[in-house]
């Protein structure tokens, strides 16, 4: 019957990325910034686009990568690897997973 | 920069204005500064770090912005609504919201994949809206002012005047004002960006059949209330599009089945009311003249590699449109000739309480076949993409009565020239010669046939000279294409008004132009339009605009 057809969603977990959010956010007040100041850092055209990342919505931009490593003192191959393990996991697995390799 | 406005935002806010050229202390403050008390690292201005010279809006944001932290109730039910709506319409969409640091709100909405496809933000006492259909973000006073601004900037990313015709816009058409609901707006704001994100677009929304527990009774509820927001002309179409379907499933003879519209309250989650729902939303989004595929917002598309494909698409999404407003009018006024108490009263028109009854088992076919009549030949797709839109969306307009006319018996169709009549008083209309001819023409009954204003009639006509037809009020006619009436004349008129039904009457002082409608979407280089005009010793004249093979077979081509 149509009135038992609903919708539903099928993001139904927390997404990981509230986890990198907070790391994030840890790493600009570590730096004493506020979030205007960090998207001013970054030529962002709005700031609540950062309050929005930290809250783990949405993605930063490949191309930016770089610029958010160093506005925040992050060494980039690091910074980009934990991004990546939070932004596409099952690349980072096959990438970096320690436990495959010590197996081979 | 002498003019500096200053404002804080915290409790212990203070304000300033500085007016006067000496007051040098504060030339160098920016708002930035006055927010949060952070300075730029970089010491370079953020593009939201702005000085602002005195301003009364600027004034009145700063105070409101001072006052009001995170969205208020009526934004957040405006966005919360635009939630629904897109569920209604079966996109599946999270949303989630924040606020800074500082406490200025933002709210997102989320595709399928968890991806931000916009987002709404303000600060410094502005709102924004970012998306990947326009690279920066727009600005504006308020939420609906973002649709405003949203719409425009599209249509200024256009390299030339041509191109911003591919932004079809209805409100912009003075006789079209479109008046829409802050929240329809906003709904279709979204429901735009979203369609034109190709990469949301391309990650289909999921159905997910539930159990009869899992039913969320609030959505149902709410769903009303939702729909409601809608203007009537798109609740009109969303009718139409039901009733026809159900109407051609012969669900019509079952009216008391559970699945009828009429049993219960809008079924959210059928692939029918989405089908409807994402019309109704496209409707608004066309009327306020946000594009609906990332094909009109592209300069090239429309331009000299413009596909056939990509056109076809528009024409499609504009022809089921037109089909369903007409239909609409005719399948709401059906209804309320079979539920005579319910006269006048607009609730009926909502798509709650209908019912689909026997007597409209027609309209299906009628849509059906609109549609089909609707799709271009493709001589028409080589014309000026603009001109050929806007002549689709003139349609709508130009038809819908006239077809809702056609489609009543007679007391319905009186009360409804009853109407036309009171929105043409201000009209100098010459009823004496009309009254004239009408008494040459035994056959046909002027007063039925729809009229256009000389206003509407001249916007066609300009509208046409770009596809290069003939434009009778700009290009006068050659002196050959003028002649007396006779009797030829008089079995061309007829033939025109009694075989073709879209046609139309201009009523001048001594004039009387009668134009076939549809031969602007029929004609071609073959068969281009033809005007044709015939005297009457008492000084009358009676002019027709229409297809040169129809004035041909009279043989009245001069």
């Amino acid at each position: 019957m149509l009135d038992k057809i609903t919708l539903k969603s099928p993001i139904q977990e927390r997404d990981p990325r509230v986890d990198l959010g907070g790391w994030l956010k840890s790493l600009r007040e570590g730096r004493g910034m506020s979030q205007r100041q960090l998207a001013t850092h970054l030529s962002l055209d709005y700031y609540t686009f950062i309050s929005q990342l930290e809250n783990g919505r949405g993605k930063i931009p490949p191309s930016r990568y770089l610029d958010w490593a160093a506005a925040l003192k992050q060494e980039p191959r690091s910074f980009v690897k934990k991004l990546m393990s939070h932004y596409d996991p099952a690349t980072y697995d096959i990438l970096f997973d320690d436990r495959d390799v010590k197996e081979k | 920069m002498s003019d500096v406005i200053q404002f804080l935002l915290g409790s212990n806010a203070t304000s300033r204005i500085s007016l006067g050229s000496t007051d040098l202390a504060y030339a160098d403050i920016k708002m930035s500064d006055l927010y949060s008390g952070s300075q730029s690292q970089t010491g370079e201005r953020s593009p939201f770090e702005t000085v602002t010279p005195l301003d009364s809006k600027a004034v009145v944001r700063a105070i409101a912005t001072e006052v009001t932290q995170g969205w208020s109730n009526q934004e957040l039910s405006d966005l919360y609504r635009t939630h629904r709506l897109l569920a209604l319409a079966g996109i599946v969409t999270e949303i989630d919201r924040g606020m800074t640091d500082e406490g200025d709100p933002w709210f997102v909405f989320m595709d399928v994949r968890n991806e931000v496809f916009v987002h709404f933000g303000r600060f410094n006492g502005a709102y924004m809206v970012s998306c990947q259909a326009h690279e920066k973000p727009v600005w504006g006073d308020s939420l609906a002012d973002l649709v405003t601004k949203f719409s425009e900037a599209l249509q200024l990313s256009s390299d030339s005047g041509a191109d911003r015709h591919n932004v079809v816009s209805i409100a912009k058409r003075s006789k079209n004002t479109v008046l829409l609901h802050p929240g329809a707006a906003l709904a279709a704001l979204v429901w735009s960006i979203y369609l034109m994100s190709d990469e949301v677009a391309a990650a289909s929304p999921s159905l997910v059949p539930n159990s009869e527990d899992d039913v969320p009774q609030a959505h149902l509820l709410t769903a009303a209330a939702d729909v409601a927001v809608l203007p009537e002309s798109a609740q009109k179409t969303m009718i139409a599009t039901i009733k026809a379907v159900l109407t051609k499933q012969n669900l019509a003879d079952h009216s008391d089945r559970e699945a009828s519209l009429g049993s219960q309250p809008f079924s959210p989650a059928s692939g029918l009311s989405m089908k409807a729902v994402g019309l109704g939303l496209s409707l608004v989004a066309i009327s306020v003249g946000l594009p609906l595929t990332n094909v009109v917002s592209d300069n090239a598309s429309f331009g000299s590699d413009a596909t056939p494909a990509k056109l076809f698409q528009i024409d499609g999404l504009l022809s089921n449109i037109k089909a369903a407003v007409q239909l609409a009018e005719v399948a709401a006024m059906q209804f309320q000739g079979d539920h005579p108490e319910h006269q006048n009263t607009e609730k009926v028109l909502t798509p709650l309480v209908v019912t689909p009854t026997t007597s409209e088992t027609g309209v299906a076919d009628i849509i059906v076949d609109r549609i089909v009549q609707s799709v271009p030949s493709w001589h028409e797709i080589t014309m000026s993409q603009a001109s050929y839109v806007e002549r689709k969306i003139d349609n709508i307009d130009n038809t819908e009565k006239e077809t809702t006319a056609r489609s009543l018996n007679a007391e319905q169709a009186s009360e409804i020239r009853s109407v036309k009549n009171e929105e043409q008083k201000k009209e100098p209309v010459s009823d004496s010669f009309l009254q004239r001819f009408d008494d040459r023409l035994e056959s046909v009954v002027l007063t039925d046939i729809g009229r256009l204003t000389e206003y509407e009639f001249s916007q066609l006509v300009v509208i046409n000279e770009e596809t290069e037809l003939v434009g009778l009020l700009n290009d006068p006619l050659q002196s050959n294409q003028y002649a007396k009436f006779d009797d030829k004349a008089r079995e061309y008129l007829t033939y025109i008004l009694q075989n073709n039904e879209n046609v139309k009457m201009v009523a001048l002082q001594n004039e009387i132009i009668f134009i076939h409608i549809d031969a602007f979407n029929m004609a071609n280089i073959d068969d281009p339009i033809y005007a044709k005009s015939w005297y009457f010793d008492d000084g009358g004249v009676i002019s027709t605009v229409g297809l040169k093979s129809d004035i041909a077979m009279f043989d009245l081509v001069a």
